[in-house]
């Protein structure tokens, strides 16, 4: 198409912004649902594993448990619901008296969430800088491809022989 | 197949939950192996809790007791001479509940001791000695795998300054320690 060649540069200009925008904008989208997803998978995950092993409650006492108070237990317990009874896990802070505090389970299961979505984006940051600095080499090799083609001719010892190349 | 394989995920999960958490009775046991858990951290806390909502007025009690995980007090009501009303702080929802609840009114005998011959204030409480207070109790009582159940602050009439006194038993003998609120030794018995 021709309309670019002949509009006005200052109409150009103005049009030129208007597509980033919509590709911040996608990509803006794209990393919220990707953020979402995220986020509903860690609710989704956490609940579940620490259903299947409750220890990793344990974990989050580095930021829940008070200073002084550093061993974290896990005390499960029955509550009666109407469909029977369910076992619920709550989080425990000791000292070496005994003298405790209890944090909880839903402390206990954002900490671990915020765990969850803090590890995936790591892998995430770390995915994307191993893909970049692929690139980066890739583009760097592919320049010294062509550095080497354009300078040296790698077959000018083969130049003016007629036989077979042994 | 697949029916087995959901067993086996189930048994899995049932195994599994088990470990890496205890049941109350263990931490329960936990607490008096340790002790008993009662220190001078959630009395404090207790009396700052009810301290804050009182607002600047000097909080005045006529009992303080601590249990694990508990804190009760009972405090007279300002203006009166005869009515009394009681607060609770807590560490654990599971354990009888978490942070400050009440007042609830407390019923007052006609033969009751009069406020002003009972009252002490909670700096004069002496709650920050109740860690040593709690540890002397149990070297002295010299019973194994003795704990505290209870620590008690309250003023006998006709004494300007209230006593902490300390029960620990070993679940066959009980030993009651006396203390003056500097955190000297009384007395020691076994009832």
């Amino acid at each position: 198409m021709n309309t670019i060649d002949t509009a006005d540069p200052s109409e150009r200009s103005s049009a030129a912004p208007d597509v980033g925008d919509r590709g911040s904008t996608l990509g803006r989208r794209r990393r919220l649902v990707a953020l979402l997803s995220l986020g509903v998978a860690a609710l989704a995950f956490i609940p579940v594993s620490t259903v299947v092993y409750p220890g990793l409650f344990k974990l989050t006492a580095p930021v829940l448990c008070p200073a002084g108070k550093p061993d974290a237990m896990v005390v499960r317990y029955h509550v009666s619901t109407s469909d029977g009874q369910d076992t619920n896990f709550t989080l425990f802070c000791m000292d070496e008296r005994g003298d405790f505090v209890e944090a909880g389970t839903w402390l206990p299961l954002g900490v671990l969430s915020g765990y969850f979505v803090g590890a995936v984006l790591v892998l995430v940051v770390v995915a994307r800088l191993i893909s970049l600095i692929r690139r980066a080499r890739r583009r760097l090799r592919s320049r010294g491809e062509v550095d080497l083609t354009s300078g040296v001719d790698p077959f000018a010892s083969t130049k003016g022989h007629t036989g077979p190349i042994s | 197949m697949g029916r087995l394989g959901a067993v086996t995920a189930c048994t899995a999960v049932m195994v599994t939950a088990c470990v890496g958490s205890i049941t109350e009775n263990e931490f329960r046991e936990t607490v008096n192996r340790r002790g008993g858990g009662i220190g001078s951290d959630l009395p404090t806390e207790a009396i700052d809790a009810l301290q804050a909502r009182w607002g600047g007025d000097t909080l005045e009690l006529v009992s303080l007791s601590v249990t694990s995980g508990r804190v009760v007090l009972e405090v007279p009501l300002p203006g009166t001479t005869d009515e009394l009303d009681r607060y609770s702080y807590g560490s654990s929802g599971l354990f009888g509940g978490k942070g400050l609840s009440g007042p609830e009114p407390v019923p007052v005998q006609p033969s009751d001791v009069p406020f002003a011959d009972v009252v002490f204030t909670a700096d004069d409480a002496g709650v920050d000695q109740i860690d040593g207070i709690v540890d002397e109790a149990l070297a002295g009582a010299e019973l194994p795998g003795v704990y505290a159940t209870e620590v008690t602050v309250n003023r006998p009439p006709g004494q300007s300054d209230p006593v902490i006194v300390v029960t620990a038993t070993d679940d066959r003998r009980t030993v009651v320690a006396t203390f003056s609120s500097d955190g000297s030794l009384l007395g020691m018995e076994a009832p």
